[in-house]
């Protein structure tokens, strides 16, 4: 099991919400006492527990390795090309107790000699979370839904996986499917790239989105 | 009471609306590193190969180590011949392409620039589903080879006759259908065979006034037959005979005089040494032949040094006169003045006939 972050610091909010309820307490009691300030107002000792907002690994597997592919090597679900390879599947499980918006962060890297060029003739990448797309080819869609280049090196952050919250217990399949096109140049012999996906979640209560899913999501805080 | 009253209700509401606003955290979590990675095979070797090239008749055997690529891509080779000029082009293409059997792979060039060095590399390219993609660098250039137009193959048996009339001269061993033939007679009179049908003259001189002897040579592509009639119109002097074999490349046309100007002469004076003249200019591809003969059973040979191989030396007293005759050929390669080889004779001088061509 991969170490969990917890990014958030748990004191700030709920030290707040206990500020909030014992102001809120003690402005109703003033509101219920017209006539006088009581002796008598009691207060009840309240309990309060913290959700959490926590992901963990649905597979066992935080990696795939694909090697030894040539011009017109394509995964079985890319669409084109030997569609003969493996294709990377990844099952991410949300645990935390609250509902939580699911996003992810992609982060494409080459090697010493790159394989993805950001064109139609190096490595190409359609990630998708149960079926969302996430990254077609070479590109993302932006929070307008523009298709927007990806940039190998630059992190394509905060794509929303669904409008809908997600609870404890459900789970997220990525799939990585991939081509290397017949048209690769000779340059990319001995090419090498990585996809690195961060798998994200962030509580969805007091939160508004408009966001479309699989898009970049900007108006969601996700820290 | 109402004042005091009011003011925490709408401290409530405050605290309500900006209390979110100074928390913009959230709780969060992330997963990180759910890596996929990719890499591509690589051609085994790294370099091409360079491959063996060896003549092997009128064609060019090529070999070298396969290539190899890991998956379901197939790896084919282009084939490259460059001449001494710097002129490349692509051989072992389409239906002549390489074959690999027990890791090595081969293809011939079957059709070789004729007479003209030349270095052969092989580049390896991968081909997936009818599409070359990826390709590796040519690598070094083979051995340069030479394949000649006219492949010398053999001599008959040398007749020598005193008997004027019907000689017959067999063709060496191995003729087939299309070959050229030569036919080289020398009389210890100055006199030219008759009658000699089927047959092209290359060269026909003598030399009289006492020191009589003829010359002769004449070419034709073989029929099937296995020998020649000859009338030499000898006496008791006697004559010399014998027939030449060249093997022509496959798929050629039947071979013709390509000189432009040929060689006939004779010297008036006795010499060790003879540098026939004028040279020979012929077209290429070409086979120049120098024949030349004297009147003594002197030993003829090439000074060496130079591209003439010689192919033919006969020394023979087939009756009252001894003589002598040798060939020598040299592949030409590109159009051109052949510079003539240099003859020499043992013993005393003797003066010379001499004569030649060119075919291709």
């Amino acid at each position: 099991m991969n170490a969990l972050e917890q990014r958030n610091s748990r004191s700030g909010p709920r030290y707040l919400l206990s500020a909030i309820m014992m102001v809120g307490a003690l402005g109703f009691a003033a509101w219920g006492t017209t006539a006088l300030f009581s002796d008598s107002l009691s207060n009840t000792a309240d309990a309060f527990t913290a959700g959490t907002v926590t992901v963990g690994l649905g597979s066992t597997s935080t990696t795939c390795n694909v090697s030894e592919l040539a011009p017109g090597d394509s995964s079985t679900a890319y669409g084109s090309g030997s569609a003969d390879k493996v294709r990377c599947t990844f099952d991410v499980e949300y645990t935390g107790s609250l509902p939580a918006y699911l996003g992810v962060d992609v982060n494409l890297l080459n090697g010493a000699t790159a394989l993805y060029t950001g064109s139609a003739n190096g490595l190409q990448a359609k990630i998708a979370a149960d079926g969302v797309g996430v990254i077609n080819g070479t590109s993302y869609a932006n929070s307008a839904g523009v298709a927007t280049p990806v940039v190998a090196g630059t992190s394509v952050d905060n794509i929303l996986l669904s409008t809908t919250p997600v609870n404890t217990g459900e789970t997220v399949t990525f799939t990585v499917d991939y081509l290397l096109p017949l048209v690769a140049p000779n340059t990319l012999q001995g090419g090498s790239s990585s996809v690195q996906l961060t798998f994200k979640a962030v509580q969805s209560a007091n939160q508004t989105t408009s966001c479309v899913a699989g898009r970049q999501c900007t108006t969601i805080a996700w820290s | 009471m109402r004042t005091g009253r009011g003011a925490l209700a709408v401290t409530m509401v405050l605290l309500a609306f900006v209390a979110p606003a100074l928390t913009s955290a959230r709780f969060s979590s992330r997963q990180s590193s759910l890596d996929s990675n990719f890499t591509v095979g690589a051609f085994s070797p790294s370099s091409a190969p360079t491959p063996s090239a060896q003549l092997d008749g009128s064609v060019v055997r090529l070999r070298w180590p396969a290539v190899t690529f890991p998956g379901a891509s197939t790896v084919i080779y282009r084939v490259r011949r460059t001449s001494t000029s710097g002129n490349s082009s692509e051989v072992c293409a389409g239906t002549s392409g390489p074959t690999i059997a027990n890791g090595e792979a081969s293809c011939i060039d079957s059709a070789p620039l004729i007479g003209v060095p030349s270095t052969y590399a092989v580049q390896p390219a991968l081909v997936r589903g009818g599409v070359t993609t990826w390709n590796m660098a040519y690598g070094a250039e083979s051995q340069s080879v030479t394949v000649p137009g006219l492949l010398f193959a053999g001599s008959g048996t040398v007749i020598n006759t005193v008997t004027s009339g019907i000689v017959n001269v067999p063709y060496p061993a191995g003729t087939e259908i299309g070959d050229l033939l030569l036919l080289v007679a020398v009389n210890g009179r100055n006199r030219a065979p008759r009658r000699l049908v089927g047959w092209t003259d290359v060269v026909s001189r003598g030399i009289g006034g006492g020191q009589d002897f003829h010359l002769f040579a004449a070419h034709r592509i073989a029929d099937g037959s296995g020998s020649v009639a000859v009338d030499v119109e000898t006496g008791t002097e006697g004559a010399s005979l014998q027939v030449l074999r060249y093997d022509v490349p496959a798929g050629s046309a039947a071979p013709t005089v390509r000189a432009s100007q040929t060689q006939s002469g004779s010297t008036s004076n006795s010499s060790s040494q003879l540098v026939p003249t004028p040279n020979i200019v012929t077209t290429a591809p070409a086979t120049a032949i120098s024949i030349v003969a004297v009147r003594d059973d002197n030993s003829l040979s090439l000074v060496p040094g130079s591209s003439w191989v010689l192919r033919s030396a006969s020394t023979s007293n087939p009756g009252s006169t001894s003589l002598a005759w040798a060939l020598a050929d040299t592949t030409v390669g590109a159009a051109s003045t052949v510079t003539s080889p240099t003859w020499q004779q043992s013993g005393t001088p003797r003066r010379w006939l001499f004569g030649g061509t060119a075919f291709g």
